[in-house]
């Protein structure tokens, strides 16, 4: 393995500075790019600054080093050393910059992005899977295996652990009066638990997790991230568990969805008016002190109703989480009497920036866990509107 | 503000050709390109955007000398205006350190001129740059048309119209012969060398 000579984050760097950078510097290695959308990283290979080979996902030479222009969320990191692969790629460096950048701007490039509602997949009904390029193993104490078909938890019962994937795939399934539910699958990287864990109380288990291949997770020391969770700011540890409750009706609302139990109109919003999306800014949490709101995605043939908020619920989202709902991809609707108070977001930022590594990807799990479980219920929805017709 | 490259013992320096589209920017690099051909280091790189091409090369100019013991390696670009080339745009217009400015002389594309101007100003507003404050030179381009019947905008007029408030250097130009391009670039250069200088303390 060579040194690692330069790392970071693609929000700060994109890929033409840092090809710019490794080039003009006149480095030779291989720089991995690790995307969240991404079950493996994508590599590019330097000789004297120049690219030789690239690979990411299923492209190889020219064509991967075009993909990966796509990757704009994640990591980056370059490491030095002799380089022994077979040389795919002789274009001029800035010619393979300029011309991966146009090809993102005249689209031909795909965004590498969280599954959207309006893609068309494969298979739209198939659960959405759950992993992380990263497998976090700082408070692993412990591992265990499962063989492919065993429990890992049952829902209704009680229990305080929280594992992480090392190895393996799993479900997550709720009991619906129609059956089994299976919301999401997880893979290596994701969680499985929840921040309730931390509450020193009584918790019951919200879904069984079953393994579907033999599976090994990684008991996580959840005491110690009890501790860490007990010290925070109550208004970061009343985010944390707001974000959990909105997963709760997220996950509500896809089961709805399942059984088919929803749609027509929506009660809740029969009081209620949508708040006009340029007050709505990007980057603002709010929490409601009275009042109460509701959450909504507007679907081309129908609207999901995702949460209903009351005092104490946060409206909007801190910028350090994606959870794909307001203020870009749901609607806000408000009862006349809402009002909210504004979150002083520095001190929330500057809070969730020090905290372990392991609880801050616990808490991305649960951001990617809302939208996922959000698109799952939209893609239910669908399906039932074209059942109607 | 410029590149240092400390391996190479060399300043960066990135100007930047902006302009309305079919304006002359390419044929401005291309001519330096031709013409300077012992001093370019690299391959002209060019990238097919729509209506326009982006272009970009890097030389080390002759007769800039050292400055502080280092070479000034310049790296020449135009950039696409369109709108959705905003990727392309935000990687050029990054760390630029002049813009030369390549006005159209015909009348009937004055208007575009103009626009182009302003949108310049926009898009180094967006990179935090003001547009009175970076090393700016304007090209008054084909005037050679002026020969051939074509109604082109006299050079007082596009004065009034772009270099009012901006008051910076232009140069009368016909890129198609080569007429102006290289005093065009010259005078870019040493305002922005003069900026740097005064940037970097030196």
């Amino acid at each position: 393995m060579g040194n690692v000579a330069l790392a970071g984050s693609l929000g700060f760097l994109g890929l033409g500075d840092i090809l710019q950078l490794i080039g003009s510097s006149g480095g030779s290695g291989v720089l991995q790019i690790f995307s969240p959308y991404a079950h493996e990283p994508g590599s590019i290979y330097f000789s004297k600054g120049n690219i030789i080979h690239a690979h990411a996902l299923s492209a190889n030479g020219l064509d991967a080093v075009y993909a990966l222009f796509g990757w704009l969320e994640g990591d980056f990191e370059f490491q030095e050393r002799q380089m022994s692969v077979q040389k795919t790629i002789t274009a001029n460096r800035m010619e393979i910059i300029l011309d991966g950048l146009r090809l993102i701007d005249d689209g031909e490039t795909k965004i590498l992005g969280p599954p959207t509602l309006e893609k068309t997949g494969s298979d739209p009904m198939a659960p959405p899977i759950i992993r992380r390029h990263f497998v976090d193993y700082t408070y692993v104490v412990d591992e265990e295996f499962y063989g492919a078909g065993d429990k890992v938890t049952q829902e209704k019962r009680h229990g305080n652990w929280i594992w992480v994937v090392l190895d393996g795939t799993l479900d997550i399934i709720k009991t619906t009066p129609k059956g089994p539910l299976t919301v999401t699958r997880v893979g290596p990287g994701a969680f499985i638990g929840s921040v309730t864990s931390f509450l020193f109380q009584e918790n019951t288990r919200k879904a069984t997790v079953e393994a579907i291949t033999d599976a090994q997770l990684g008991i996580l020391d959840s005491q110690r991230m009890a501790h860490e969770f007990a010290v925070l700011s109550n208004e970061m540890r009343s985010y944390i568990l707001n974000l959990d409750r909105r997963l709760n009706q997220v996950t509500n609302a896809c089961m709805e969805q399942f059984i088919q139990a929803g749609g027509g109109t929506i009660k809740a919003l029969q009081d209620k008016r949508p708040i006009p999306a340029r007050e709505l800014q990007e980057k603002k949490l709010s929490k409601i002190q009275f009042g109460s709101a509701c959450i909504v995605r507007e679907i081309e043939n129908g609207r999901l109703l995702l949460a209903s908020l009351g005092p104490g619920d946060y409206i909007g989202e801190a910028p350090f989480l994606d959870i794909g709902h307001e203020p870009h991809q749901a609607s806000v609707y408000a009862s006349g009497s809402l009002k909210t108070s504004e979150v002083d977001l520095k001190p929330l930022c500057e809070e969730y920036e020090d905290l372990s590594l392991t609880l801050r990807n616990l808490i991305e799990n649960v951001a990617v866990n809302i939208s996922l479980t959000t698109n799952a219920a939209g893609n239910f929805l669908k399906r039932n509107r074209q059942k109607i017709r | 503000m410029a590149n240092i490259n400390l391996k190479a013992r060399e300043i960066e320096v990135k100007i930047v050709y902006y302009g309305p589209g079919r304006g002359g920017k390419t044929t401005n690099l291309e001519y330096i390109f031709k013409t300077f051909r012992k001093q370019v280091t690299g391959e002209m790189v060019s990238t097919r955007t729509e209506g326009d091409r982006t272009l970009f090369f890097d030389f080390l100019p002759m007769g800039l000398g050292k400055v502080k013991g280092y070479d000034i390696r310049v790296q020449l670009y135009t950039v696409p205006g369109q709108v959705k080339y905003a990727s392309t745009r935000k990687m050029v217009l990054k760390d630029v350190d002049g813009v030369i400015f390549v006005a159209d002389s015909i009348k009937a594309r004055r208007m575009k001129n103009m626009e182009s101007l302003k949108d310049l100003h926009l898009n180094l507003k967006d990179y935090g740059i003001s547009i009175l404050k970076i090393p700016l030179v304007l090209q008054f381009n084909k005037r050679d048309l002026a020969e051939e019947g074509i109604p082109l905008l006299s050079v007082s007029q596009m004065e009034l119209d772009m270099n009012r408030q901006l008051k910076v250097p232009s140069v009368a130009a016909s890129a198609i012969t080569g007429d102006g391009v290289g005093p065009t670039l010259k005078a870019c250069l040493k305002l922005t060398l003069q900026s740097l200088k005064t940037q970097m303390g030196w």
